[in-house]
């Protein structure tokens, strides 16, 4: 009896700790996951440049929310080879996700970086049976985004 | 009673001098000390750069587009005419060499990095088109920081200044980028110092004296283990070691007192040294110009 019992308890510590971790990786923003499918385009006036990001999603208005965070993680943490921005905003994204948490869920989670982009025009558009792909032409605001970032200590001043 | 009032004031003047001074007292902030950055033009042999920016106002448009970048950025440079005619009033320049004078205002306007600028203006039958050349290296190590090149593109146009503007403000960016990337470096791993030690003329000690100190080893092992527990994260090269002089040609130090919080600099690392060598019973002259320190054992 005893034995069944403990196989009992033992079932639901696993599951209880099965649950949480889902809920963990459940919980996890979004904008950790990212591809890298952000092609420069354009310089067209100082202090912007232009780049196509390609989202996923289930519907069109989620496909559109990850290109445009992806967009902006790419721009933050890998750089666009051919733009002025080839070396990331920020120097290291795992030290600086996990010393700013609060600032990137709100950043990615919440609207701010909507503020930094200028224009926005559909590129492509796919849709398979289960997601939907859509390109966007996006115009960011480089030297307003480097500022807020300086702002919210997430990068340094140019200097020391 | 009188007693009580002496022991009183005594100790209030003790603590009044050691205390900060009310007008400059920031609570304890401190701001990190920021490098000085001197944009200068590229000279060849034959040009006189006392008069290559008065007469050519190409060069003068790209310099000033180099420096707008950094003041986009929120950094101040120190401004390469106004220090060459503050040379030139004070008469410091006294030789003809080319290479010289631009040291000497390196030197004197204590420019912790320069940026060098070479100015290139090509024509041809499909248009006229400026090349540019950025090189940033820090004026004591020689260090490369930041290298670019840039184009204009062919325009049909003489106006070599705005082709100039162009060729900047396609790679001024970029280049403040890596530039930052390096400073990120610096603030992670300590900035450079040249150490230069020698000997004074007709002193009694040279680098393989054994009988300094109390451990028995040469002099110059004793310094070498004195910079290895003391170069910031043990991170220090030996240029070479002969007899009679000991050269480390990049020492770390970190850019802010580990224990203090407050800024350090080449001073406070060279006191320490005179400190080390003061230790050893060896009577020592130091010297500091920017970021070189010299020592001379007597």
């Amino acid at each position: 009896m005893k034995s069944i019992e403990l196989i009992f308890i033992s079932i639901l510590v696993i599951l209880i700790i099965g649950c949480n971790s889902n809920k963990h990786l459940g919980s996890s923003p979004k904008y950790n996951f990212y591809t890298a499918e952000v092609n420069f385009i354009a310089k067209e006036s100082e202090g912007t440049i232009t780049v196509n990001s390609i989202g996923y999603g289930k519907n069109k208005k989620s496909a559109i929310i990850n290109a445009k965070q992806n967009c902006f993680s790419i721009l933050l943490f890998k750089g666009i080879p051919g733009s002025e921005i080839n070396i990331p905003l920020v120097d290291n994204e795992y030290k600086s996700k996990t010393a700013n948490s609060n600032f990137y869920n709100s950043f990615f989670n919440g609207t701010a970086y909507e503020t930094f982009i200028m224009r926005i025009t559909e590129s492509s558009y796919q849709k398979n049976k289960r997601v939907i792909k859509t390109g966007l032409e996006l115009q960011i605001n480089i030297n307003s985004l480097r500022k807020y970032l300086e702002q919210n200590n997430i990068i340094r001043k140019l200097g020391y | 009673m009188r007693k009580m009032f002496f022991i009183g004031l005594l100790l209030s003047t003790s603590i009044c001098s050691k205390a900060q001074n009310a007008a400059t007292n920031s609570g304890g902030q401190v701001q990190t000390v920021q490098p000085k950055i001197m944009v200068i033009p590229y000279t060849k042999k034959d040009e006189d750069i006392r008069t290559i920016l008065e007469k050519d106002v190409n060069k003068r448009i790209a310099i000033t587009k180099i420096k707008e970048a950094f003041d986009s950025r929120g950094f101040t440079t120190v401004d390469f005419v106004s220090k060459l005619k503050a040379a030139l009033d004070n008469n410091v320049f006294h030789s003809d060499n080319q290479t010289d004078i631009k040291s000497q205002i390196v030197q004197m306007s204590g420019a912790d990095i320069f940026v060098q600028a070479e100015v290139i203006f090509k024509q041809s039958t499909s248009g006229n088109s400026v090349d540019i050349i950025l090189t940033g290296n820090e004026a004591s190590t020689g260090n490369s920081l930041a290298n670019k090149y840039g184009l204009s593109g062919l325009f049909y146009t003489d106006d070599i200044g705005k082709l100039a503007s162009k060729a900047v403000e396609n790679i001024a960016t970029d280049f403040l980028n890596v530039l930052q990337t390096k400073f990120t470096d610096i603030v992670n791993n300590g900035k450079s110092v040249i150490i230069d030690i020698r000997f004074a003329q007709g002193s009694k000690y040279n680098m393989s004296s054994d009988k300094v100190g109390t451990s028995g080893l040469p002099l110059s092992d004793q310094i070498e283990e004195w910079m290895g527990k003391n170069a910031f994260k043990n991170n220090y090269h030996i240029q070479g070691t002969t007899d009679l002089n000991m050269i480390f040609d990049d020492v770390k130090i970190p850019l802010r007192d580990q224990s203090t919080g407050t800024n350090y600099n080449p001073n406070k690392f060279a006191l320490e040294l005179f400190k080390f060598f003061r230790s050893l019973n060896l009577e020592v002259k130091k010297d500091i110009k920017g970021n070189t320190i010299y020592f001379t054992i007597k």
